[in-house]
């Protein structure tokens, strides 16, 4: 079997455990459906994440087909996507899409939302364009935010995009943000990182930056964006409470 | 000359050697060493004009003046009005607050301009618990190794060179401090170290000279 195989093996596989029954008539949407299962197999599927009953939340999640898809496989407890606009009513001249044929999934328009999740209610966050969904204002308090979402051992995957210094503080990765800086930020709130995979500025970027940043490594200026897998690990107070939780259940009882 | 008299000292010198002018028509200090630095500056810089951000009166015979106002009321009030600002501390705060001093610092610079800054790095040591930030982030975030550590940006030297240059100006020169990590910290914390480039955290600190576009007037 040749690699082409293998890998056109790989995108039926896919494609059945994440498009399970839909079969809209739309060729627009079914290019929509497509895009969300290219998006899974290149940013979250390769650092397989556990999926299995978990509570998934996207931020950024678009038009919530990915998020749809997921819902529909029946691996997870439940999915729920944040964004700006409703692009799943057809906002911003979108495919719009019946979210209601997809079981516990729930999408939310707006910043508000994202303020009002219950902290420690998910297993899994997945972040399709980090710098695109958070501003630079308010940005650790929001990564401090994800983090409390997230229950103890619960993983995030995102992709950030680092800054060329071309752009005034809203282009990719602000227009400064460079690897060790974003992964500063991460540790700082609180996340261990697991795996990391970089993607490379094309040719004519890369000389561009090795102008305005003569100093640096090869890998610090030449990444254009970075893929991590976080974890959240166990804080020592909530290790010190599961202790005390077992000290008790195994304290013979009185009488 | 006291030790604050001279550290503001050799920080001027190391603006003058990357190229900041003698003699501008009009300069202007923000710095959290204030009259020391302003004192320096009118020494080895001349300005024919300075002003000092800072809260009380310039002492007598001082060869400058000072105004109560910040940096961010300072350029909205007199943009493009330097031709020389000189400023440090720039590290303390949430990136957003930074990016917005930095874009002022820019306002204030009149074409042609120059802006000197001095900034502490992500790898910069601090006086009581040295490294201790890189290898315990969870500990900066709880506040448990200072305030001032708290307020630290967590920016390497090149992300502070890319938000230079992404406000709109043009770096000219830079001189990066240098240290180095023990064979003994990088085979006990390697494993802590291992999410940032060795090479950034060398650079604990640097010195910057950049312009404003556009020609003097």
């Amino acid at each position: 079997m040749t690699a082409l195989h293998r890998a056109r093996n790989l995108w039926r596989k896919s494609a059945e455990v994440l498009l399970a029954r839909t079969s809209e008539p739309n060729p627009g949407d079914r290019a929509a459906w497509n895009d969300a299962v290219a998006l899974w197999d290149q940013l979250f599927n390769p650092f397989a994440p556990l999926m299995d009953g978990a509570d998934v939340l996207e931020l950024g999640c678009g038009d919530g087909r990915l998020l749809g898809a997921l819902s529909r496989s029946a691996r997870v407890r439940s999915a729920t996507g944040v964004e700006r606009h409703a692009y799943w009513n057809g906002e911003g001249g979108a495919t719009a899409w019946r979210t209601d044929i997809c079981p516990n999934l729930l999408l939310h328009a707006g910043m508000h939302d994202f303020e009002v999740l219950n902290d420690g209610a998910f297993d899994l966050i997945l972040c399709r364009e980090l710098d695109g969904f958070f501003h630079l204002e308010g940005l650790e308090e929001n990564l401090a935010r994800v983090y409390a979402l997230l229950r103890p051992g619960g993983e995030m995957i995102a992709r950030l995009r680092c800054g060329d210094g071309q752009t005034a503080f809203t282009g990719p990765g602000y227009g400064f943000m460079t690897p060790t800086a974003w992964n500063a930020m991460m540790l700082r709130a609180g996340f261990e990182i697991a795996a990391l995979r970089r993607v490379q500025h094309t040719l004519s970027s890369q000389a561009h930056m090795k102008t305005q940043l003569p100093d640096a490594s090869d890998d610090e200026r030449m990444t254009a964006e970075m893929h991590l897998h976080l974890i959240r690990p166990w804080e020592s107070w909530e290790l010190d409470t599961l202790r005390e939780f077992g000290d008790q259940r195994r304290r013979p009882k009185k009488g | 000359m006291s030790r604050t008299d001279t550290v503001a000292r050799a920080r001027v010198q190391a603006w003058k050697a990357l190229g900041a002018p003698s003699g501008a028509a009009s300069a202007l200090v923000l710095d959290d060493q204030g009259l020391d630095l302003a004192r320096a500056v009118a020494e080895v810089l001349k300005p024919k004009s300075l002003i000092l951000a800072h809260e009380g009166p310039a002492p007598g015979k001082a060869a400058f003046q000072t105004t109560p106002q910040d940096l961010l009321e300072l350029a909205a009030d007199r943009p493009a009005a330097f031709d020389l600002v000189l400023m440090s501390g720039l590290n303390q705060g949430a990136l957003s607050d930074i990016a917005a001093r930095v874009s002022a610092l820019r306002d204030l610079l009149a074409p042609g301009g120059v802006l000197g800054v001095h900034i502490l790095t992500l790898g910069a040591p601090d006086a009581e618990s040295g490294h201790e930030a890189l290898l315990f982030p969870q500990m900066v975030r709880t506040g448990e190794l200072g305030e001032e550590l708290q307020n630290r940006a967590p920016l390497p030297a090149s992300a502070w060179r890319l938000l230079i240059q992404a406000s709109g100006l043009q770096v000219l020169s830079v001189d990066e401090g240098n240290q180095s990590f023990s064979e003994a910290m990088l085979a006990q914390h390697g494993v802590r170290l291992k999410p940032y480039d060795l090479r950034e955290l060398c650079v604990p600190d640097l010195f910057l000279i950049a312009s404003r576009h556009g020609e003097k007037s």
